[in-house]
């Protein structure tokens, strides 16, 4: 009996595994792989989708199977109703299928965000392999023109820009979010999302020029990179060694000793909310140590000038918050998440309130506290 | 199906039983001659010297391929010559001699002359004598080519039985050392030692292995392999249950630790039982390095197994279904290099993995210049110019490289070879069902290894049955100063093994 058994177990195992049909066989070789996508509005009311893809190898001369990267990209762009629709013409471009899941950028264009980008966003979240953890951003025009750019030789245009806001995030000039991270920020009340901003130079080089403002899902409002810079400080958003250049007086001749380059140590934030009434008062408190990368002025030995200098640094950086925080308002933007804040200790004033009302008008102040603790290794 | 498969390859033969007839010694020399010449059928080897020893007739009989000639002119023929002590007397001292005894069984007689005994028959006695001085060529006990070691002894088994057992008792020099002699073949002509350590070994092992080994009913047995078969527990599994070694160390650290260890005439190679999975990761050289290198070669060899076992079907489950699991820097290299191959990824590795076997397999039986030749023309040239021309994928050739290396890591050779085999099973998992198919093939080897028992012993323990204090010799190598108790899986009747060693240093 207990052979009979085995025989049965045998016979139904080879049948599982024979008779899979192939199951979901997905062959990478059988699939291009996109590795950047970008989302424009075509006017009036269709999506234009381009995606951006290493070329194939040119089979000519080349050895095969030897397994170069290619390091050239390619672009194809069409248009549909909504994204699936467009994605579903892509495949009739190309001899291969697309396959998005090692996607590593999203670019909107401006004029797409301003729109609103969520619903563009939806058939990624729905998706198995879905990229969710690509990084967004927003292209000042179209994503097609931001996509088409050459490249070097040597690397490939999704890279170019994955590792341009990449290594913009560890020198603390932008925060990235993935689109996993995007989605709870655009439904959030209280709490909103902002985005790296992309253009092109005069050379057609792209550079990162500040940040996309959000309310709910559409694009309100920018910020420059000092703007941002500040923002990221206002926010507790800055992560690691973080470098701001200001510029503290006006009376030498020589223009370079008429700034002072920052290097942020350790900073530590505080933000107040304070409700009398329907009145929502906030107050943000940044403590700075820093250390003096570069100021030409010197002699920070002594104590009356390095206070003078911190003074100077302080107002300074309160006035581009005062400005960065109006723009803020402006856009109707609450990334510093006082919202949040409130509603999670004024309940019941947030009840009564109409927040994005009430943000737009709001008093926000802001003070900063800053401790020369380094000036390098001389003196 | 496996009853129906049985009952095809079995053909029933009507069994003979060997009829010993017992003849005893004839009173003349001529009878016994023409018995003897009979009885070993004429053979041209058989030399017959008839002589006159202090004035009787006599004879001398033996196979001159067998017996060292000059031996028995010396240690017997001359004293016996010696006309000045009286023959009858001079036998009975030389009767003293434990090479020379009395027989009066002539089937005996030819039997021990087939040993390397020389028959001595005086004319009108109803007895003859035997006179023990075998030839034998030994070779040097050379460390054995496929257990090296780096430290320690080099010293390895060779063919000779009673040399084997020598070098086992010289380094356990212990009374409670115990030798089992069981005598095989339907002819009685296989001498099987059995050997453990009376105090130590479960006798309930030992009563096993006795009666596994008595029930064995064979006219010839070729090599150990024989016997693995038939006592092995799982016949028909691909795991091998049975350590074998030709390394006198590896014998004597398992009989102290409580196994049996089984010996052959002929035979190079000793099997020890009872064995779990993890004792084929151990090598002698662990204990000589030092504990922390010690551990992470075993932990290492650990891992190629199952390396060896998933590399070519990870990849193939990669490459087939989960491609998006490819690290976003490595995808683009990966996809350049499959892009215009023109198998599918199993055909592909299977192609590959079967042309290593073939270089392997070559090479073995190759002398060694040959042999590296062969090396060099299959796994340089090959493996080039398979990728050149496009067949296969470079990172194909690395993945099965790399899984060759992974199984040749594994101290014993043959669970090496297990490894290579099971992972052609777990490829086509991979390529029909992508990562669960290497879960359900991975399930199926797990519950078969989970139900084998070697002797009593769990199989997968320490780890089934979990037992964390013995990961200390099982899976990684602590001190040896920790290593204080036997594995309690081979249930020992000694449990501690030391005490603690290093008394001396408690006082400080």
């Amino acid at each position: 009996m207990r052979k009979y058994i085995l025989s049965y177990l045998m016979i139904s195992i080879s049948l599982t595994l024979l008779l899979t049909a192939c199951w979901d066989q997905r062959l990478l070789r059988d699939h291009s792989l996109i590795l950047a996508i970008g989302y424009d509005r075509e006017k009036p009311d269709k999506i234009l989708k381009t995606v951006s893809f290493p070329a194939p190898e040119s089979q000519s001369n080349d050895v095969q199977g030897q397994g170069n990267a290619s390091s050239t990209s390619e672009i194809v762009s069409t248009i549909g109703n909504t994204v699936k629709d467009a994605e579903k013409k892509l495949d009739n471009t190309i001899p291969e299928k697309f396959d998005r899941s090692k996607t590593r950028l999203v670019i909107f264009g401006e004029e797409l965000a301003k729109e609103g980008i969520f619903s563009t966003l939806d058939s990624i979240y729905r998706d198995l392999r879905g990229p969710i953890n690509a990084y967004t951003a927003i292209f000042t025009g179209t994503a097609q023109e931001a996509l088409s750019i050459q490249a070097d030789e040597s690397i490939l245009t999704s890279d170019m820009y994955a590792e341009l806001i990449d290594s913009a995030e560890h020198s603390g000039i932008i925060k990235n979010y993935t689109i996993s991270q995007t989605r709870p920020l655009m439904l959030a009340q209280g709490m909103d999302l902002v985005l790296p901003l992309l253009s092109l130079d005069k050379n057609d080089k792209p550079q990162i020029v500040g940040t996309a403002l959000f309310q709910g899902d559409k694009m309100t409002g920018t910020l420059d990179t000092k703007e941002t810079i500040i923002f990221l400080m206002l926010a507790d958003k800055v992560t690691e060694n973080l470098a701001i250049n200001l510029q503290v007086s006006e009376e030498h001749e020589e223009p370079d000793k008429n700034f002072v380059n920052i290097d942020i140590r350790s900073i530590k934030r505080k933000l107040n909310v304070e409700t009398k009434g329907n009145q929502v008062k906030a107050n943000v408190e940044v403590d700075l140590t820093v250390e003096i990368d570069e100021y030409a002025e010197d002699h920070l030995d002594n104590k009356k000038r390095s206070d003078s200098l911190e003074k100077k640094i302080q107002q300074k950086l309160e006035k581009i918050a005062e400005q960065t925080i109006q723009k803020l308002q402006e856009a109707g933007n609450d990334s510093l998440a006082i919202g949040e804040k409130v509603r999670a200790y004024h309940h019941s004033t947030w009840q009564d309130l109409d927040w994005e009302e009430t943000y737009k008008d709001m008093e926000i102040e802001s003070s900063f506290k800053v401790d020369i603790t380094h000036h390098g290794i001389i003196n | 199906m496996l009853s129906f498969l049985k009952n095809l390859f079995s053909q029933k033969e009507p069994e003979v039983q060997p009829t010993h007839a017992t003849q005893s010694v004839y009173t003349s020399i001529d009878e016994n001659i023409h018995y003897i010449k009979q009885g070993l059928y004429e053979s041209d080897d058989i030399q017959i010297q008839k002589m006159t020893i202090q004035n009787k007739q006599s004879v001398i009989i033996y196979l001159e391929t067998m017996v060292k000639t000059e031996q028995i002119q010396q240690n017997f023929l001359d004293p016996l010559m010696d006309e000045s002590i009286e023959l009858d007397n001079k036998i009975n001292q030389l009767l003293a001699n434990p090479d020379f005894k009395q027989e009066n069984q002539l089937d005996q007689v030819i039997h021990s002359m087939i040993q390397g005994n020389c028959v001595l028959y005086f004319e009108g006695e109803t007895h003859c004598y035997l006179l023990n001085s075998p030839q034998a060529t030994h070779r040097s006990p050379d460390e054995p080519p496929n257990e090296k070691t780096i430290r320690g002894s080099h010293k390895g088994f060779i063919e000779d039985l009673d040399s084997n057992i020598n070098f086992v008792r010289k380094r356990i020099q212990n009374p409670q050392l115990t030798v089992k002699y069981i005598t095989k073949g339907d002819e009685e002509n296989i001498k099987i030692a059995i050997l453990y350590i009376n105090g130590i070994a479960n006798e309930e092992t030992i009563a096993q292995v006795k009666e596994r080994i008595e029930a064995i009913s064979t006219d010839m047995i070729f090599s150990p392999g024989y016997i693995e078969e038939m006592i092995e527990e799982k016949q028909f599994s691909p795991f091998q249950q049975v350590l074998l070694t030709e390394r006198p160390d590896r014998v004597d650290a398992n009989l102290i630790e409580g196994r049996v260890a089984i010996l052959t005439e002929g035979a190079t190679d000793t099997l020890i039982v009872p064995v779990s999975f993890f004792t084929f990761f151990q090598s002698p050289d662990d204990y000589n390095n030092k504990y922390l290198a010690g551990s992470f070669f075993r932990i290492l060899r650990l891992f190629s197994f199952l390396g060896a076992l998933t590399l070519p079907a990870i990849y193939i489950a990669v490459v087939g279904f989960h491609f998006e699991t490819i690290p976003y820097k490595m995808v683009g290299l990966v996809k350049g290099s499959i892009e215009s191959i023109p198998f599918s990824p199993l055909s592909e590795a299977l192609v590959m993995t079967i042309t290593i076997e073939l270089i392997r397999e070559a090479g073995i039986r190759l002398p060694s210049p040959i042999g590296q030749t062969i090396g060099i023309v299959g796994g340089l040239i090959i493996g080039e110019s398979v990728v050149n021309a496009g067949i296969i994928s470079n990172i194909m050739v690395i993945v099965i490289a790399l899984t060759a290396i992974m199984s040749f890591v594994i101290p014993v050779y043959e669970l090496g070879n297990t490894v290579r085999l099971l992972s052609i099973p777990v490829m086509i998992g991979a390529a029909t069902l992508g990562f669960v198919g290497i879960i359900f093939a991975f399930m199926i080897i797990a519950i078969h290894m989970c139900s084998i028992e070697s002797f009593g012993t769990p199989y997968l323990s320490p780890l089934t049955p979990t037992r964390f204090s013995e990961f200390k010799d099982g899976i990684v190598r602590v001190p040896s100063w920790m290593m204080n108790r036997r594995p309690k899986d081979i249930q020992p009747q000694k449990k501690i093994f030391q005490k603690d060693s290093r008394e001396w240093d408690n006082n400080e």
